[in-house]
Order: C-alpha cells, then structure tokens, then sequence
C-alpha cells in the first residue's frame, strides 16, 4: 500500500522552492518525481538585449553562491573570441579569488549537512568561522557575496602587500581549524551512524546518469577541470585532484574538507609566486563574429557556457549548463529502494543536502507547445540531438 | 492590551520564503541566525509552519509560478502578520527587470512592511530591520492597514 | 579499545564547550552598544551619492548600468541622470566610467526603509 508525501516549495528543510513527490510504502522510500522550474527568471532571453559590459553583473546573480565561477567562464568565453591574452597578473588575482570562493562555499555546505542532521552545534561552529574567508573577500573586493571582481581585459582591484598579510593570517587560522573538523567528522559516532552507507552511487552508475564534481569523486573516479583541461595560471600552481572510494555522502564529505585544505594551500602559494605587472587591457567593445565555449570547475562541479556571437555588441545567443543539472539525475537513483539498499524517510534531507543543490543555477526548462495545430510534446534527447544536428547542417 | 502587545512586540517568530531569486540573500537571512550577528537576541526564531509564524522573510525575485504559492502562505498565516521584503530584487525586480517571468516587486501582490535595500544586504541591516519594525509596531491599533495593496 | 576511542571522541566536544566559557564572546552587539566595531574595510561598496554639480552629461553611466537604475533626462540646457536606488546592484561600474567622478559609492551599508520613494535627482 503506497503513499505519496509531497514535499513542496516552502518547507523547513529547503531552502529554495522546488517540488518533490515521494512514493513511501511504510518507512522505505520506493520511488520520486521532481518538478522543477519555480525559479526559471529568463535570464537568457534577457542577456540578448543589453551589451557585454551590462551583462557582467548579470550573469554573476545566476547565483549568489558560485558567482565567481560564472563570472570567471563569462569573462573567459569573451575573451576568446576576441582572440587576445591577459596579464598574468590577473590571472594569479583571479585564481586567488576563486580559491577564496571554493573555501567559503565548502564551509557553507559543511555547516548545512550538520544542520540537516541534527548536529547544531557544528553548523554554529562552521559557520562561525567562515566569518574569516568573508572578511577577507570583503576587504579584497567590497563586498561579501557578490565580488564583482573579474571584468573582460583581467580584474578590477589590485593586492597590496597589506592585504597580503591579511590574506596569510586568516589562512593560518583556517587551516588550524578545518583540520580540527577533519578530526571530528572522523570519529564523531552520530556523524558516523547518519552518514555512512546513504546515498549510494556506484561508478558505473554516476558515469551513466552524468555526475559532476564531488558527487562523481567520492565514487573514486578522477575527474577535474583544473586538472583536465587548465585555464587562467591553474598550470602553475600545484594541487592534488582528491577521490575517495566509499559512494556515500561520508566520502562527498570527506572529499570537500579535503579540497578546501588544498584550496589554502593554493591561496598561500599564489601569493608567494605571483608576477609584478598591469592587471588589465582594453578590449573593443565589440568582439569579431564566432562562437565559443569555456568550462570552469565551480564548487559544485564542471559548469559550460557558450555564446554565439554576430559582430555587434550585444550577443546573439548565450546559453548556461549550471552543475546542479547533472546531478539532479543522480539524486532520482539514489533515492529509491532495490534490493538490499534501502532509504528511510529520515535520509531524504540528508541526500538532497548531499548532492550540494544550487537549483538557482539550474532551472532552464523546455517544453513545446504548438499553438496552431494545439499539440503538446516533449522530446528525448536523441530526438533534440537529432534536429539540432538537422539545423546545424542547413545553416552551414 | 499594553502587556499584550509587548509581549508581541518582544517575541517575532520568522517564517522565511524564497520566492526565486539567486540564492544570495538567503544566506544572509541565514548568518543572521549564526553567532556573530545572533538576531536571536531580540527573541526571534526561525519557524517551519506559517500558522505559527508572525513575520514572514521573502528574499528573491517573484516568478510567476511562484506567486500563486505565496499568497496561500500568507493566507495561512494568523493576525497580526507583517511582511519584510529583503533585496533590491524582491523591491521592485532588481537586475532581472524586463524579464519574462520576472514580477516587478513585492508591492504588486502582499502589502508589505519593510524594505531592506542592498545586494545583498549585510546581515546587521537585517538585524537593524528586525529592530526597527519592532519600535515601529509600538501601538498596533494604529496600524490597522499597512499599506494598501497596489494592483497594475 | 574501540570503546575507548568512542568515549574520547565523547571527552573531545566536550572539552571543546568547556574551554569556550573562558573565552570573550563571538557576538557583536550591534546596534546598540558596538556599532564601531562592525567590519566596514575601505573601499566598501555601499549606498550611490550623485554630485550634480560635476556632473557634464555624456551618459556613459547609463550605458553600462545593468539594471535599469540609472535614467536620463533633459532639463533646459543638458542631460542630467534620475537614479533609482531600489534597483541598484551596487557594481560600481558607473563610478569608474565616469570621467569627472560625479558618482560615488559610500559605506553607507544601514538601508532600511519604510517607504519606497527613495529616487535621488540632487
């Protein structure tokens, strides 16, 4: 005998609207449904009517959390096709202020993961000290959330020797601190219990349903873009790409405190080596005719733009593949019962905050609606890949 | 009715809604609960049900969807109910103006008791609007009709 | 000796809460008694300030506005901009294409209103 809990949008455990549906039969969770599309703006359609300079802040409140990231690939994607390289200076700042934002957004989701199991005084704790990473991003660039620091032609602000110091003491703090999470989440036996053996993702699994970020790395698969494919000075300074091999959301845990002691120590060594020089150049405000697409590694994953562009100077098409929307898929296998896995109702807040959703980022829905023959479809994706190939084609 | 309302005044439960926005806003209503800012000070407490709740937080930009939503929370929630708008985008659209699926501010479908300008606002102007709206709602047969709804 | 692991694991919080009593509070009790020491570092991206006597009316403030705040009108002789600060993202990158540097962003970060008239024609 089954049953059906909608969980909604405005709900003591979410914190941004979206709709689930829950399948139950007693405690276990058989099966879910999820409608999203409560927070689809148009920011798209709206990126096409003004020029590049008014779409930078534009296109960083895609999202409040990973804004650097997006801001970074817009500002990228522009400056290839204009076909031009910026200082090296600016890339090192550029790196650093992601770094910084990689830091702040870990915390965050550590603190949240507590939070959702019951464990209050860690998130207190957590976020109490990432009151440090806030300062210091608002004493580099103005302002704690939206940094507004990149720009097309390198960065805005410079780093004095000043802010310098800073930068190191706050990072000795940080460290000292997230070392000594390391140690509670190892041997805290609620944490334990709670977490280990949730939301199990197997490889096979993670590659078929297209997980992104440490979603796919704590399944034990090697997958990063700063790594993979290097961009802006990530080719100079080291780092360890981390996997762990338990697939629950104790390794995505794990995976994370481990990437933000990476992250200062990648701080701490861009500013010892980073180059005197410019921090920007002008750029016309009009770039040539072409296409281009640039992909950055944001906290939350791998995250693609691509923008089309016809010779004037507001674009023609832009088009956003945020991280969340390859992870959603995943959270649909993980969250039904088979077999010997099972999932209690009590897991569900805990492996939706696992996956570390930003639905903010992700919500661009299609649907097609013939308004003259009154028909209403949707397509698979062979089916799209299929006609957008058609198009291509005849266009050439 | 003196003691009344001050025990009202002195104890505002929050029921926090995001209606859509970018999500930076959220995360300063929520350091605001975090030991640096601590608006628990003033008695308030983050609740989960709107029929317990007597002022309602909404941060982000109003979708279309989102709206008919909205009001059947406010609908649910008791007298006396007061309502915080936080966030240029929640105002009057923000940086998404003229998009299609993008209201042009909260006045247009709740009437509204205070505004919270910023983008993001820091939090100790969030703990400032808390207090503010506190010494505001002193006499509260005075305040009968907020502010009438505006609709166009 | 898992059991001893377990209860030192115990012991660790705990020495954790108690060793916070002896420590000075983590709270800033703004508004009333610490104002001063709330983190407002220079450079701060708060409230606009229109000087209008600097100002020569090019308009390249309402060319890379982003949200619609900034609107320009003739008034006799020039152009001057109206500025609706309820839609400003605070980017600031009006103030740094402005060449006479008519603009400027203040630490203003105490924005709390009762009333949405709040349009600057100075």
């Amino acid at each position: 005998m089954s049953f059906n809990i909608p969980i909604g949008p405005q709900h003591p455990a979410l914190k941004e609207p979206e709709n689930f549906t829950f399948t139950v039969d007693g405690e276990y969770v058989v099966g879910v449904k999820v409608r999203i599309g409560y927070m689809h703006k148009g920011i798209e359609k709206l990126m096409e009517s003004k020029n590049y300079i008014q779409n930078i802040p534009l296109v960083e409140r895609i999202c409040g959390i990973c804004n650097v990231a997006h801001t970074l690939c817009y500002c990228q994607n522009i400056e290839y096709l204009h076909g031009k390289e910026i200082p090296r200076r600016a890339e090192f700042i550029r790196v650093i202020i992601e770094e910084l934002n990689r830091i702040h957004s870990h915390l965050l989701w550590i603190g949240i993961v507590a939070h959702e199991v019951g464990f209050d005084t860690f998130f207190m704790y957590t976020w109490r000290d990432r009151e440090v990473v806030m300062d210091l991003i608002e004493l580099l660039t103005g302002n704690r959330v939206s940094t507004a620091l990149n720009t097309i032609g390198g960065v805005r602000r410079n780093i004095d020797n000043d802010k310098a110091y800073r930068l190191k003491k706050g990072m000795e703090i940080l460290e000292r601190r997230t070392k000594y999470y390391k140690q509670i989440a190892t041997a805290e036996p609620t944490l334990l219990t709670r977490l280990k053996g949730v939301g199990i993702l197997t490889p096979k699994e993670a590659i078929k349903w297209s997980a992104v970020g440490p979603t796919l790395r704590a399944s034990g698969i090697k997958s990063d873009v700063r790594a993979d494919d290097p961009y802006a000075a990530h080719d100079e300074v080291p780092f360890n790409v981390i996997t762990y091999d338990s697939c629950d959301v104790f390794g995505r845990l794990m995976v994370r405190i481990d990437e933000t002691l990476e992250s200062i120590d990648m701080v701490r060594h861009c500013l010892d080596h980073i180059p005197s020089g410019p921090i920007r150049i002008r750029l016309p405000n009009a770039p040539p005719k072409g296409e281009s697409i640039s992909r950055v590694e944001a906290p939350r994953g791998e995250d693609i733009h691509y923008v089309k562009s016809n010779g004037s100077d507001k674009p023609e098409r832009y088009k956003v593949r945020a991280p969340t929307l390859g992870n959603l898929l995943s959270l649909i296998e993980m969250l039904t019962s088979k077999g010997e896995y099972v999932v209690h109702i009590a897991d569900i807040p805990v492996v939706l905050a696992g996956i570390d959703p930003c639905m903010c980022c992700m919500d661009r829905s299609i649907k097609f609606i013939d308004l003259r023959k009154e028909k209403v479809w949707t397509w698979t994706w062979d089916r799209l890949k299929k006609y957008s190939k058609e198009v291509h084609e005849k266009s050439k | 009715m003196g003691l009344l309302n001050w025990a009202r005044r002195r104890s505002p439960w929050l029921l926090h809604f995001n209606t859509g926005g970018c999500n930076a806003c959220d995360i300063e209503v929520v350091a605001a609960l975090t030991p640096r800012y601590d608006v628990e000070r003033f008695g308030a407490l983050l609740v989960g049900s709107p029929r317990h709740a007597d002022i309602m937080i909404v941060t982000g930009a109003i979708t279309r969807q989102v709206k008919r939503r909205l009001i059947i929370v406010y609908e649910q929630m008791p007298e006396p109910k007061f309502v915080v708008a936080i966030g240029n985008c929640c105002i009057s659209g923000g940086v998404y103006r003229g998009a299609y699926n993008v209201q042009e501010g909260l006045d247009t479908v709740l009437p509204v008791s205070a505004y919270v300008y910023g983008c993001p606002p820091k939090p100790e102007a969030i703990v400032k609007a808390i207090f503010a709206l506190q010494e505001k709602i002193k006499n509260l047969e005075k305040i009968s009709a907020l502010k009438k709804v505006n609709k166009g | 000796m898992k059991k001893v692991n377990e209860v030192n694991s115990y012991m660790a919080m705990t020495f954790e809460a108690l060793r916070h009593i002896l420590k000075k509070r983590a709270t800033i009790l703004y508004p009333f008694k610490e104002r001063e020491k709330v983190h407002v570092p220079k450079g701060f991206r708060g409230e606009l300030v229109f000087y209008l006597d600097k100002c020569i009316g090019c308009a390249s403030c309402f060319k890379v506005c982003p949200s619609e705040t900034i609107e320009i009108i003739y008034d006799g002789q020039k152009r001057r901009p109206i500025f609706y600060l309820d839609r400003c993202t605070r980017c600031q990158q009006c103030e740094e294409i402005c060449p006479t540097h008519a603009i400027e962003l203040t630490d203003n970060f105490e924005t709390v209103g009762f009333d949405r008239k709040e349009k600057i024609v100075k």
